[in-house]
């Protein structure tokens, strides 16, 4: 088990590497930082005398090297529109992006699983139908248009709920719901329909007869059998919940890494670009992981030596 | 009854300062669209930096509310040589951790911009400089590499004066964290893209009309309306016009709207091969677009035609010229006594979400040229890759193009204005006529204010009748929305400013 | 790993597609199949004869009659649904926003299709560092931050209809590569495959033969799954303004431009949010469908 861990930390190191290379490769396509940092006031010989300063002027492989030295220390330089160090700041906005994201996978996970249990118990009933009806519409919906939706109703029509920004709980509730409507949804329909196929084993029938709570003991022990894509779909949620909240946070104004990363790559300011992939990158290889070592625990037919 | 009359106006003369001086109380809270990157008042430059620091940080002159030139921390100023002007300042007036503002904070200040090492975006602003001279503890002298009538704009937008100690004591950034000034606010608080909170500064001589000053940075402009209606901040900017309508039948709020010096105009990259190297195109592309339709449609009444770049507000504008009319048949005959009776087909980029309204208003002005056969393909971009763009125009190989670019003239001077957009010197313009560089030139040395300001005009005419070098749109307003309470008046460069807002 | 994890499901069955009547019968005792399909044909027949349905030219505008409600005439013309900012007929940009919404859908799908498909086919069937280096280009792909990705690229080159489906493609394919690789480790060992082997058939041949048939359902499967994923991925583009250029309508571009008038015009900003979600939702209701006709253990999709 953990040769398997360390094996896999040092895939990730390259992995990581070359999302770097990729990233920096990228943004230096996207054109010159000098040029986006001066007013449409400034002169060809001004932004000459900044591109001189900001040392913009090296060739490429020059810019890269400096890049990877500083970065191999984890140092990703300072930014260019903040004048700080650019993993400072990114830290700094993560907290935030981790509560959404944390938020919203914990509503698609304490509503998803559970109304999706409910679902298959309640097979065919009304309930069940509605169930379903909720879940494939909720997947249909653009989070975004929700979002604006939401806050018309809740906010200003209402008044219940703080139309944006973070702090207290009340301005969690909408930012993560909204973003988690597409998870939960497809939680509780993957929920149901595994929990469908338990139902129908022959063992669970028979124990049908035998009590109910041997019944539920033998139910959890199929469950923990058929959870694999559950976790697999639980996994991909959260990594693309933690990369991928942009427009949420955008409509919300919540102060995540998300909305930091599309105004720097709108600012050209590279290092924090390069700093935030780093960490979001990071945190996909983790959570990758310990999918994997889930799986381990789930099924013991999968090992890792 | 005169004696009476005499006693009440003591009396008003001693209360009058016991007014002004009395604590100020209340708290107002502001959605704003952009984000604050820094407080260091020295590196960089930006219109939510120029909107932020004057709470914090005071300049040697300032523009008034009106737009006029005043003085802040100066008290007087003058042109002592071509190419020196003396500032007398303000005594007794001290920063937020009591040091005193005096010449030598001045002189520290702009050393700091003008330094390489800042690699400060304002060194353009004051590159002229040549060194700064402490006369005495209240006189400071600039001198100037050679005559600069620019200079006293440019320092009433940027060159805060900040107290050396501080700022030698402090690396930049703890700086860029932590302003010291003499504003009215001290900074209380500040959480990154999130809110700013600044406190009334004890020491300040110009006191601000609220204790307490909140700003919240909300990018997305339906949140922001929306929290201006649900009553979660009180004012905001970048209302766009189209929820200007909303906020006005809200009961509790109100639209409060200026007219900016911010002009709107397509450029057209003027060389060999583009069919609007005729005059007589560059006339017709002008007559055939209906600006009263955009501003009254599109922009819903929040912009107004110009003839040429610079605006009303600007030195050395020209009254008797008019926008060009709209006009598509004479426009038509242009066109095909040019040669081009069928109509021709181009590029026109605009960068995206920048400019109020500027992509619906520039597929409203392509609707238009079609009616005309001039096949205007709207290319929305990222701004940073437009720029790109922009300096790639006189490339061979760059087929010719135009673009929709919004300029502010910060500094209210047709001359900021001709030098970004008219010369040919100019980084973002297409135009490059050596007759028009020489009156530009000619007129930038003037030093008379009078017979300067005859020169623009000129150079206005001449560009509006007869060059026709750009196609000139409208200037847009600047719109807030305000909860009822709130006693603001805009500023008329555009700029919200947390210390200038009041409470009813 | 997450593959063999996939792998040791239980074994599968090796049917070919089911036969036609089978599935045309289940078609019509699913109810919200049936839905789901009528919502897509409408979609499509709008789609294709857009021309002929759309009551107005969707570029024609008229400044001085813009943003008025549903139902509203001018005297000659009723404008069923109204107009936009422009003063354009908005039901006739609903009408041509399908096109490009399908468009994007359909080629998005298609494109990550074929490529996943290949991947996953070279990487499952060849095995070893083949397999090992493609399946670290699938992590590559997939620890990207997608929205900087689409950002950057769109930056790069400008936007326009080709780069919005190449974009949306570069995150998709892994999907797929990833699910048909699995059922490629597991087909590989069987039988009628390792016979292949032995006769000496070639590995194109095999392939071809004996293991794309097999995978196409899974394949069909993600994609009409996948299909309603990149409308909604699409209109989220065009709100942080990277989706198709104007004057071309599509239902993104009409929501992020309607956004603003959210207080004032509730047509602008409501039916294209509705069109996406109708289509959206028949899109889903056909490929749920199509799993369970198809391969019932792609639950996880």
């Amino acid at each position: 088990m953990a040769g398997y861990v360390v094996k896999r930390l040092i895939q990730a190191i390259v992995l990581l590497k070359c999302v770097m290379i990729i990233v920096f490769l990228l943004l230096h396509m996207t054109g010159d930082p000098v040029v986006v940092m001066l007013d449409t006031d400034a002169t060809h010989e001004d932004i000459e005398y900044m591109r001189k300063l900001m040392g913009f002027d090296k060739p490429l492989h020059v810019q890269y090297w400096r890049f990877l030295q500083n970065a191999l220390q984890g140092n990703f330089g300072e930014s260019i529109e903040h004048g700080e160090s650019a993993m400072g700041l990114v830290l700094e906005h993560f907290p935030a992006t981790i509560e959404m994201a944390v938020g919203a996978f914990a509503f698609a996970v304490l509503i998803g699983i559970p109304f999706g249990c409910l679902a298959a118990f309640k097979e065919g009933s009304a309930y069940d139908k509605g169930c379903v009806g909720v879940t494939v519409l909720m997947q249909a919906v653009p989070d975004f248009w929700l979002a604006i939706m939401f806050i018309m109703f809740f906010s200003v029509i209402l008044g219940i709920l703080p139309s944006f920004g973070r702090g207290s709980w009340q301005h969690f509730i909408m930012p993560a719901f909204a973003a988690s409507t597409y998870h939960l949804a497809r939680l509780a329909r993957l929920m149901r329909s595994q929990m469908l196929e338990v139902l129908r084993q022959d063992y669970i029938t028979t124990a049908r007869a035998k009590g109910l709570s041997e019944k539920i003991v033998l139910m959890v022990h199929a469950l923990k059998n058929s959870s694999i894509p559950i976790v697999t779909v639980m996994g991909l949620d959260l990594g693309i919940l933690l990369g991928g909240t942009v427009i949420i946070e955008v409509v919300f104004a919540w102060p995540g890494v998300g909305r930091l990363v599309v105004d720097s790559i709108a600012n050209r300011d590279f290092p924090i670009v390069q700093a935030a992939v780093f960490l979001l990158a990071s945190g996909f290889v983790l959570i990758n992981l310990a999918v994997d070592l889930v799986y381990a625990y789930l099924d013991p037919r999968i090992s890792y030596e | 009854m005169k004696r009476l009359w005499l006693w009440m106006v003591v009396l008003a003369l001693l209360l009058l300062p016991a007014g002004v001086k009395a604590a100020p109380k209340g708290k107002v809270v502001l959605g704003m669209a952009g984000a604050l990157t820094t407080f260091d008042p020295h590196t960089f430059s930006s219109l939510p930096i120029s909107m932020h620091h004057p709470n914090v940080f005071e300049t040697l002159l300032a523009r008034a509310p009106d737009g006029s030139m005043t003085n802040q921390l100066a008290e007087s100023y003058k042109m002592v040589a071509p190419t020196v002007w003396e500032f007398k300042l303000r005594k007794g007036v001290k920063f937020s951790n009591g040091d005193p503002v005096n010449a030598e904070a001045v002189k520290f200040s702009f050393e700091r911009i003008l330094d390489p090492k800042m690699k400060s975006r304002q060194y353009r602003y004051f590159k002229s400089m040549a060194k700064l001279e402490v006369v005495d503890e209240h006189t400071v002298r600039i001198h100037t590499k050679k005559p600069d009538p620019m200079l006293p704009p440019f320092l009433a937008i940027y060159g805060f004066i900040v107290p050396p100690k501080y700022y030698k004591q402090h690396d930049k950034k703890h700086l860029s964290r932590n302003p010291v000034g003499s504003g009215p606010f001290v900074m209380k608080k500040w959480r990154k893209g999130q809110e700013v909170v600044y406190e009334a500064n004890p020491n300040a001589w110009r006191k601000p009309r609220v204790k307490t000053a909140v700003v919240k940075f909300i990018p997305e402009s339906t949140t922001r309306v929306s929290a201006l209606i649900s009553g979660d901040v009180d004012v905001i900017d970048n209302l766009p016009p189209a929820l200007s309508e909303r906020v006005r039948a809200g009961g509790k709020t109100d639209v409060i709207a200026k007219q900016s010096p911010r002009t709107n105009y397509i450029l057209m990259v003027i060389k060999e091969g583009a069919p609007w190297m005729d005059v007589r195109v560059r006339r017709a592309m002008n007559l055939a677009i209906n600006r009263e339709a955009i501003t009254k449609n599109v922009m819903m009444g929040f912009a107004k035609s110009v003839a040429i770049i610079q605006g009303p507000a600007s030195f050395g504008f020209n009254p008797e010229l008019k926008p060009y009319p709209y006009d598509p048949a004479q426009a038509k005959k242009l066109l095909a006594e040019a040669g081009f009776a069928k109509g021709f087909s181009f590029d026109v980029y605009i960068p995206r979400g920048r400019f109020m309204m500027g992509k619906e208003a520039l597929e409203g002005i392509a609707g238009q040229w079609a009616k005309v056969g001039l096949k205007a393909n709207v290319r929305v971009m990222e701004w940073g890759a437009m720029k790109k763009i922009i300096f790639s125009k006189y490339k061979k190989n760059v087929k010719p193009f135009l673009y929709y670019l919004a300029r502010m003239n910060t500094a209210f001077s047709a001359e900021h204005m001709f030098a970004g957009a008219i010369s040919s010197r100019s980084a973002y313009g297409g135009f490059r006529d050596k007759g028009v560089d020489a009156m530009i030139n000619d007129a930038r040395s003037t030093l008379d204010n009078k017979s300067r300001e005859k020169k623009y005009q000129e150079i206005a005419r001449v560009l509006r009748h007869e060059k026709v070098p750009i196609v000139p749109l409208y200037q847009t307003f600047r719109i807030f929305g305000a909860n009822k309470k709130i006693d603001w008046k805009p500023r008329a460069d555009g700029k919200l400013i947390a210390a200038e807002v009041g409470l009813k | 790993m997450r593959e063999q994890a996939l792998a040791i499901q239980e074994p599968m069955e090796l049917e070919a597609l089911p036969e036609r009547p089978k599935i045309w019968a289940s078609l019509w005792k699913d109810k919200s199949a049936l839905l789901g399909c009528v919502i897509l044909l409408s979609v499509v027949v709008m789609a294709v004869f857009a021309p002929l349905l759309a009551p107005m030219d969707p570029q024609a505008q008229l400044l001085d009659r813009n943003l008025k409600p549903p139902m509203w005439s001018d005297g000659q013309q009723i404008y069923l649904l109204g107009t936009d900012h422009l003063g354009r007929d908005f039901l006739s940009r609903l009408i041509y926003g399908a096109r490009i919404s399908l468009l994007v859908g359909f080629f998005a799908v298609l494109l990550t299709g074929c490529f996943g498909l290949c991947v996953g086919l070279v990487a499952g069937y060849f095995g070893g560092k083949v397999d090992f280096l493609l399946m670290r280009l699938v992590d590559l792909v997939l620890s990207f931050p997608f929205i900087l990705l689409a950002l950057a690229t769109i930056a790069i080159v400008g936007p326009s209809l080709v780069v919005l489906i190449l974009v949306m493609s570069m995150r998709i394919w892994v999907i797929y590569a990833r699910v048909v690789r699995g059922e490629v480790l597991t087909l590989r060992e069987q039988e009628f495959v390792q016979a292949a082997r032995s006769i000496g058939g070639s590995h194109l041949r095999i392939i071809a033969r004996h293991i794309l048939p097999n995978v196409l359902a899974p394949v069909i499967i993600i994609a009409s799954l996948y299909l309603g994923r990149m409308i909604i991925i699409e209109a989220g583009l065009s709100f942080l303004g990277l989706g198709v250029p104007p004057p071309t309508p599509t239902w993104g571009g009409l929501l992020s431009d309607g956004k603003v008038h959210l207080y004032t015009s509730w047509w602008v900003v409501t039916l294209p949010g509705l069109a996406i979600t109708v289509t959206v939702l028949g899109a889903n209701l056909v490929g749920d469908w199509l799993r369970n006709v198809l391969d019932p253990r792609l639950k996880s999709l």
